[in-house]
C-alpha cells in the first residue's frame, strides 16, 4: 500500500548538490512525472479506503443479524417494545397525533402522556426511512424497518468515526478505527437487529458530533459550527445521553483556554455551536426548558460566558496599557466570580434551577442510589462494572487504549485535548454504570487505532536508507531490508484473536431475544420455547379489550406492545409509588392483595415462573426486590425481614416463613405445582430454578383463579374473581322501536352467506 | 462542686428510693438533658425497665466499649447511636414517650446474663406494654449500624419519627481548605517556575492511571467492597481471583491492573522505539515490548478463562 508514496519520498530526498545538473534538465519532466504519480497513488489510496470502509459497514450489518437468522425477525426484549408500539402509533396516526398521544393504556388509571416523556429521534428516524421507501413504492413493513435499523445505523457509526479518527490522527488510524467500532462487542451488545432502542442510533449521532465539533473548531467556521449544534439537535432528540456532549465539548474548551491556546476560532465554533444548539435542543418536548434550569446543563452555559468573558479581556488588552489592564482584569475577575456564585446558589435555593436529578447524581456519589431510590439499584444496567465486564466488550483494547493516549499526549494538539478528555471521563463513567460502557466504547476503538497505527506505520514503511562512510571517504546509502516483519505478524495474530473474540461474544452472548427463548438439547438439537409469545397471544384473543393487566414492571411494555392490553406499570419507571402498589399486592396474603386489586381495577394478574424449565430470571427470584420496594413505600405493612427464614436464607421450601409462603407471588407461582413431577428422580412439586420442593405442595386460591398456563409453565396468568356477594345487573337492552322479526327466536341471522359465529357454540347454517 | 455532688446524691437516692411513675419520667428526662444516651447500671436498669408500669418505651443498647474488650464495632454503632438519641433529644417532637440508654458489658454484666446475651453490640427495645416480640431485637447484621437505619427501625417498633440530624462534617471543608492553602503556597513559592503543569508525562500518567482504574474494576470494589482474598479454612490455602465472573477481590482487581498497564508498557515501547533500525536500543525495544505483550496478554486471557468458564480462545497458555 505505501509503495508509491515512498518513491516520491525518495525523489524528495535526492541529493540536490549532486544531481544539479541532471535535475535542471529534467526538472520539468520530472516535476510532472512526480505529481501525476502522486495523484495516482492518493487514488488508490482513496480507493482503497472506500472498500476497507465498504467492508467495515458490511461486517457492521452483518454480525449483528445473528439473532434474525437464528430465530427471527423480531423486536428484542423490553424497551424496544414500547419504541416500537410508539412507531407504530406514528406511523398509522402522524407525528402530530403522536406528540399529543395520550396512552390510556399504561400506568392504570394514571395514563403517559407519551409525546412529552419520549425522545422522539428514534420513531422519526424509522418513521422517515418507512416513508421514503414507501414513496419509492417498496412496501416494507415498519416492524422491519425497525428491527434492522440499529445494525444499519451501526455501519454509518463505523464510518462517523473514522471520520473523526481522521480529523485527530490520519487516515490509517481512522480505518482502524472504523473496523474496531464495527465489531466491538461494547457497541454490539446494544445494538443488534431487534435491540431497538435509542442507544442504536444516538452513538451514531455521538460520533457525528464530535467529529463535526472538531471540524468546526479546527476550521473557525460557522458552517460547520452551526451542522455540529444539527447533529447535537439530533443526539438530544434521540437519547439521553446527550448531557455527555454539553459537558464535554464545555470541558474542552475550558481547557483549552486554561491551556492559553485561545483563539477566534475556538470562539466563533463554541458560541455558535451552544447558541444554535441549545435553541434546537429546547424544541424537544421532553427537554423543553431543562437546558436552561438544570445543573448538569449549567457548565455549557458557563463556558459560554467566560468565553465572551475572555474575548472582551482580548479586546481590551488591545487597546489598554499593561498596568490597567491588569487592574481591570483582577477587580473584574473578583466581582464577577462572587456574582456569578451568589447567582447560581440563589437562583438553585429559589428552586429555578433544579439541583441534579436523582439518575445523574448517582453518577457521581456512588452511595446515593442504592441508599435512596432501590428501583434504580434493582436495575441491573445501574451496576458499577467489573474488569470482566471491560475484557469481555473491549478484549484487546483495554490494555491498547491507554498507549494511544500516551501517544496523543505526546504529541498534544488542541483537537487531541478533547479525545482525551472523552477517554478519561468515559472510562470513569463506564466503571460506575455498567451500562454506559457504550459511551466508552467508541473512544477505546479510536485511541487504540491510533496506537496500532503508530506501530504499524513504524514496522511496515522501509527504514530511510542510511548514509555511511566508507573507509575511503565515500559516502554510501545503504538500505536496509531486514524490517521487523515479525512484530508485525505478532500484531496481526492478536487482531485476528480479537476478531474471532469479538464474533464469539457477539454470537454468544448478545444475540438472545429474550422473548424466545432457546434450549440446547443433545446432540445439537435446539428447543424454541415460545411462552411469551403464547401467553401474550392468550390475552389478546380472550380477554376483554378493556381489560387490565396486573404485573411486575418489566413485563409492562411487552403486555402493551404485543396482547395490546391495559398494564399497570411498565418499563418506565416514572411513579415509584404506584410501583410499590404492585410490589405491595405481590408481596402481602391474598385478602390484602385483593383489596388493592378492587381499588386498581385488576382484571387479570401475570407472573412468570421458571421452576418449570430452570429459568432463573422470573418472578420468584424478582420477589426480593419488589417486597423492597414496597417496603420503602409501605413500612408499616411489608418488612423484608419476614420474607427470610429465621436464619436470614431466602428459600421457597419447607423452611420458607409463612409470609413468604402466604404471599400473592407464591401462591401464584405454584398453584398446582405440586401436582406436577418434574424430574422422575425427584419428588413432585421440585422447583429446578431453586433446585427443591417447594414448601406448600397444596396451595388454595380463594380471591383468584387460574386462567391459562403456558407450555412450559413459564407465563401463568389469573383471572381475579368478582367479588361473589354482588351479582352484577344485567344490561339492560336500550329501548327500540319494535319491529317485525322475520327470523324465528334463537335462530342466528346471517348476512349474505356468511354465518355469524359466537364462540363456544356449534355453527348453526339451518335456514 | 457542692451542687454538683447534691444532684449527684439526690438523683441516686430518688432512684432507688422513689418509684412513682412521674417521678421516674422526671428522672429520665433529666438524665437524657445531661447525655442524649443515658448509662444505666444495674439499679437504674431495674427502676427504669423492669418497673411497671410504663407509660414511656425505651430502646438499650447492650455493648462492651471498655478498650480491653476490643470491639471496633461496638464504637462504630456508639456513635451512630448517640448521633440518633442526640437528634431524638434536641427534636421538637420530643415529649418523654422514648429514651435511648446503653448498658456496658463492665458494670452491667448481670443485666447481660438475665437476658441471655452472649454477643454485643446489642440492640433492643422495650415497649411501653405488652411483651417483647422477635422484632423488638435490632438486626444490625441486615439492616446495618446506619443512625438512619435505626431511625427506621425505631419507627416501625414505636411510632416515633426521628430525622437524624448528624453534626456537620468539616473534614471535607478542612481538605479543601488546606488543599488551597497548599496549591497557593506552591504557587507562591515557586513563584513562576510552574514548569511541572506543562510537562505532559505527567498528565498523560494521570489520565492513564485513571484509566487503569477504572478498567481493572476498582469503582466496582468501591461501591459494592469485597475481601482482600479468600482464604479457605479447611486448606489453608488463599485464593486471590474469584471464580465468578459477577465477583472480584481487591487483590484481583490490583493484578489486573498491573497486567493491563504492563501490556500497555510493552504497547508504549513499540512505539516509541527509535526508528533507526542499526540502533540496538530500537531493536531491545520493539521485541522486548511484543514479548511483553504476548506474554501478559496470555496471562490476561488466562486469568479471564478461569473466571469465564467455556471461553475458548488462549494465547500462550
Amino acid at each position: 500500500m505505501p509503495e508509491p508514496v515512498l518513491t516520491v519520498d525518495v525523489n524528495g530526498e535526492m541529493d540536490v548538490k549532486a544531481k544539479e545538473v541532471l535535475q535542471n534538465a529534467d526538472s520539468e519532466e520530472e516535476d510532472s512525472k512526480a505529481k501525476e504519480r502522486e495523484r495516482g497513488a492518493k487514488g488508490a489510496l482513496s480507493l482503497l479506503a472506500v472498500i476497507i470502509l465498504g467492508s467495515a459497514y458490511l461486517v457492521a450489518f452483518c454480525s449483528r443479524l445473528f439473532a434474525v437468522i437464528r430465530f427471527e425477525s423480531i423486536i428484542h426484549e423490553f424497551d424496544p417494545w414500547f419504541n416500537y408500539r410508539a412507531t407504530h402509533h406514528m406511523v398509522e396516526n402522524g407525528f402530530y397525533n403522536f406528540l399529543n398521544w395520550f396512552d390510556s393504556r399504561a400506568w392504570y388509571p394514571l395514563g403517559r402522556i407519551v409525546g412529552g416523556t419520549v425522545y422522539p429521534g428514534l420513531m422519526l428516524t424509522s418513521g422517515t426511512i418507512h416513508y421514503i421507501l414507501h414513496s419509492l413504492n417498496i412496501p416494507f413493513h415498519i416492524r422491519d424497518i425497525c428491527v434492522f435499523l440499529a445494525p444499519i445505523f451501526s455501519g454509518l457509526t463505523a464510518i462517523t468515526t473514522f471520520l473523526l479518527t481522521r480529523e485527530l490522527w490520519s487516515t490509517g488510524a481512522g480505518l482502524l478505527a472504523a473496523c474496531f467500532i464495527a465489531i466491538a462487542p461494547g457497541y454490539i451488545s446494544r445494538s443488534v437487529a431487534g435491540s431497538y432502542d435509542n442507544e442504536g442510533i444516538a452513538i451514531f449521532a455521538l460520533m457525528l458530533t464530535f467529529f463535526l465539533w472538531i471540524r468546526a473548531m479546527k476550521k473557525g467556521s460557522v458552517t460547520w459550527a452551526i451542522l455540529a449544534a444539527l447533529s447535537y439537535f439530533y443526539m438530544v432528540s434521540a437519547w439521553g445521553g446527550y448531557v455527555f456532549i454539553t459537558n464535554l465539548v464545555p470541558l474542552h474548551v475550558l481547557i483549552v483556554l486554561l491551556m492559553g491556546r485561545f483563539s477566534a476560532k475556538i470562539y466563533i465554533s463554541y458560541s455558535t455551536f451552544y447558541i444554535v444548539g441549545l435553541i434546537c435542543s429546547m424544541q424537544v418536548p421532553f427537554v423543553g426548558f431543562q437546558p436552561l434550569r438544570t445543573s448538569e446543563h449549567m457548565a455549557a452555559l458557563g463556558v459560554f460566558g467566560l468565553l465572551q468573558i475572555v474575548a472582551f479581556l482580548h479586546y481590551v488588552k488591545a487597546a489598554t496599557t499593561k498596568k490597567q489592564f491588569e487592574v481591570l482584569f483582577k477587580t473584574g475577575f473578583l466581582i464577577s466570580s462572587v456574582l456569578g456564585f451568589v447567582l447560581l446558589t440563589g437562583l438553585t435555593w429559589a428552586g429555578y434551577v433544579a439541583p441534579w436529578s436523582g439518575r445523574f447524581y448517582s453518577l457521581w456519589d456512588t452511595g446515593y442510589a442504592k441508599i435512596h431510590i432501590p428501583i434504580i439499584a434493582s436495575v441491573s444496567e445501574h451496576q458499577p462494572t467489573t474488569w470482566v465486564a471491560f475484557f469481555f466488550d473491549l478484549h484487546i483494547m483495554v490494555p491498547l487504549f491507554p498507549a494511544g493516549a500516551w501517544i496523543c499526549f505526546k504529541n498534544l494538539n488542541t483537537e487531541r485535548v478533547f479525545i482525551l478528555l472523552y477517554a478519561v471521563f468515559a472510562s470513569y463513567f463506564a466503571g460506575v454504570m455498567v451500562r454506559l460502557m457504550l459511551t466508552l466504547t467508541p473512544v477505546v476503538c479510536i485511541l487504540s487505532a491510533i496506537a496500532l497505527s503508530v506501530i504499524m506505520e513504524k514496522y511496515l514503511t522501509k527504514p530511510p536508507p542510511q548514509e555511511e562512510q566508507n573507509d575511503d571517504g565515500t559516502i554510501v546509502t545503504k538500505q536496509d531490508e531486514g524490517s521487523p516483519s515479525i512484530v508485525i505478524m505478532t500484531l496481526l495474530a492478536l487482531l485476528s484473536l480479537f476478531a474471532f473474540h469479538c464474533t464469539w461474544i457477539t454470537s454468544s452472548a448478545y444475540s438472545s431475544p429474550s422473548i424466545v427463548l432457546s434450549t440446547g438439547g443433545g446432540g445439537g438439537t435446539r428447543h424454541i420455547l415460545d411462552d411469551f409469545r403464547e401467553a401474550y397471544f392468550w390475552l389478546n384473543q380472550n380477554t376483554d379489550d378493556l381489560s387490565r393487566v396486573m404485573s411486575w414492571w418489566d413485563y409492562g411494555y411487552q403486555i402493551a406492545g404485543m396482547a395490546n392490553r391495559t398494564t399497570l406499570v411498565d418499563n418506565n419507571t416514572w411513579n415509584n409509588s404506584h410501583i410499590a402498589l404492585v410490589g405491595k399486592a405481590m408481596a402481602s396474603n391474598e385478602e390484602n392483595a385483593y383489596k388493592i386489586m378492587q381499588d386498581l381495577d385488576v382484571d387479570y394478574i401475570l407472573v412468570i415462573f421458571g421452576g418449570m424449565i430452570g429459568y432463573s430470571g422470573d418472578d420468584i427470584n424478582k420477589f426480593l426486590w419488589m417486597v423492597r420496594i414496597a417496603e420503602g413505600e409501605h413500612p408499616q405493612d411489608i418488612q423484608e425481614g419476614r420474607y427470610f427464614t429465621p436464619e436470614g436464607e431466602y428459600r421457597v421450601d419447607g423452611r420458607a416463613s409463612q409470609t413468604m409462603l402466604d404471599s400473592m407471588m407464591y401462591k401464584m407461582c405454584y398453584y398446582r405445582f405440586g401436582e406436577v413431577t418434574v424430574d422422575h428422580r425427584q419428588p413432585p412439586g421440585f422447583d429446578r430454578t431453586r433446585e427443591s420442593v417447594i414448601g406448600n405442595r397444596d396451595v388454595k386460591l380463594e380471591y383468584i383463579e387460574e386462567a391459562f398456563t403456558t407450555t412450559n409453565w413459564l407465563v401463568r396468568i389469573y383471572k381475579v374473581k368478582k367479588p361473589n356477594n354482588r351479582i352484577e345487573k344485567k344490561k339492560r337492552r336500550p329501548l327500540k322501536a319494535r319491529r317485525p322479526r322475520k327470523t324465528r327466536r334463537g335462530e342466528k341471522g346471517t348476512v349474505g352467506n356468511t354465518v355469524l359465529v359466537s364462540k363456544g357454540k356449534k355453527v348453526s347454517t339451518r335456514k | 462542686m457542692n451542687l454538683i455532688l447534691l444532684v449527684t446524691i439526690y438523683i441516686c437516692t430518688a432512684t432507688v428510693f422513689s418509684n412513682s411513675l412521674e417521678s421516674r419520667v422526671e428522672q429520665l428526662n433529666e438524665l437524657s438533658y445531661r447525655t442524649p444516651v443515658i448509662k444505666l447500671d444495674d439499679e437504674k436498669y431495674k427502676s427504669f425497665i423492669r418497673t411497671m408500669p410504663r407509660n414511656y418505651s425505651i430502646v438499650v443498647m447492650f455493648t462492651a466499649l471498655s478498650p480491653n474488650r476490643n470491639c471496633k464495632i461496638c464504637k462504630e454503632v456508639h456513635t451512630e447511636y448517640t448521633t440518633l438519641a442526640r437528634s431524638h433529644r434536641y427534636s421538637r417532637g420530643f415529649d418523654g414517650d422514648l429514651f435511648f440508654t446503653m448498658v456496658d458489658y463492665d458494670g452491667g454484666a448481670a443485666i447481660f446474663q438475665r437476658l441471655k446475651l452472649t454477643s454485643a453490640p446489642v440492640i433492643l427495645h422495650f415497649p411501653a406494654s405488652g411483651k417483647r416480640k422477635k422484632e423488638d431485637k435490632f438486626d444490625l447484621e441486615r439492616r446495618g449500624i446506619n443512625a438512619e437505619a435505626i431511625a427506621k427501625w425505631v419507627k416501625d417498633r414505636t411510632d416515633v419519627g426521628i430525622e437524624v440530624i448528624r453534626p456537620p462534617n468539616y473534614t471535607n471543608a478542612i481538605l479543601l481548605g488546606v488543599f488551597l492553602f497548599a496549591v497557593s503556597g506552591t504557587l507562591l513559592i515557586k513563584g513562576n517556575s510552574l514548569d511541572f503543569l506543562y510537562k505532559w508525562k505527567y498528565w498523560a500518567i494521570t489520565s492513564m492511571f485513571i484509566m487503569f482504574a477504572m478498567t481493572s474494576g476498582q469503582m466496582w470494589l468501591h461501591i459494592r467492597g469485597a475481601p482482600f482474598a479468600h482464604v479457605d479454612r479447611n486448606t489453608g490455602r488463599t485464593s486471590f481471583i474469584h471464580g465468578g465472573s459477577n465477583m472480584m477481590f481487591v487483590a484481583e482487581s490490583y493484578i489486573i491492573a498491573v497486567v493491563n498497564g504492563v501490556i500497555t508498557f510493552g504497547f508504549i515501547l513499540m512505539a516509541d522505539a527509535p526508528k533507526d533500525p542499526t540502533n540496538l536500543n530500537s531493536k531491545y525495544m520493539s521485541y522486548g515490548g511484543l514479548a511483553l505483550v504476548v506474554v501478559f496478554f496470555s496471562i490476561l486471557l488466562a486469568i479471564f478463562r478461569m473466571k469465564h468458564r467455556g471461553y475458548p480462545y488462549s494465547l500462550l497458555f
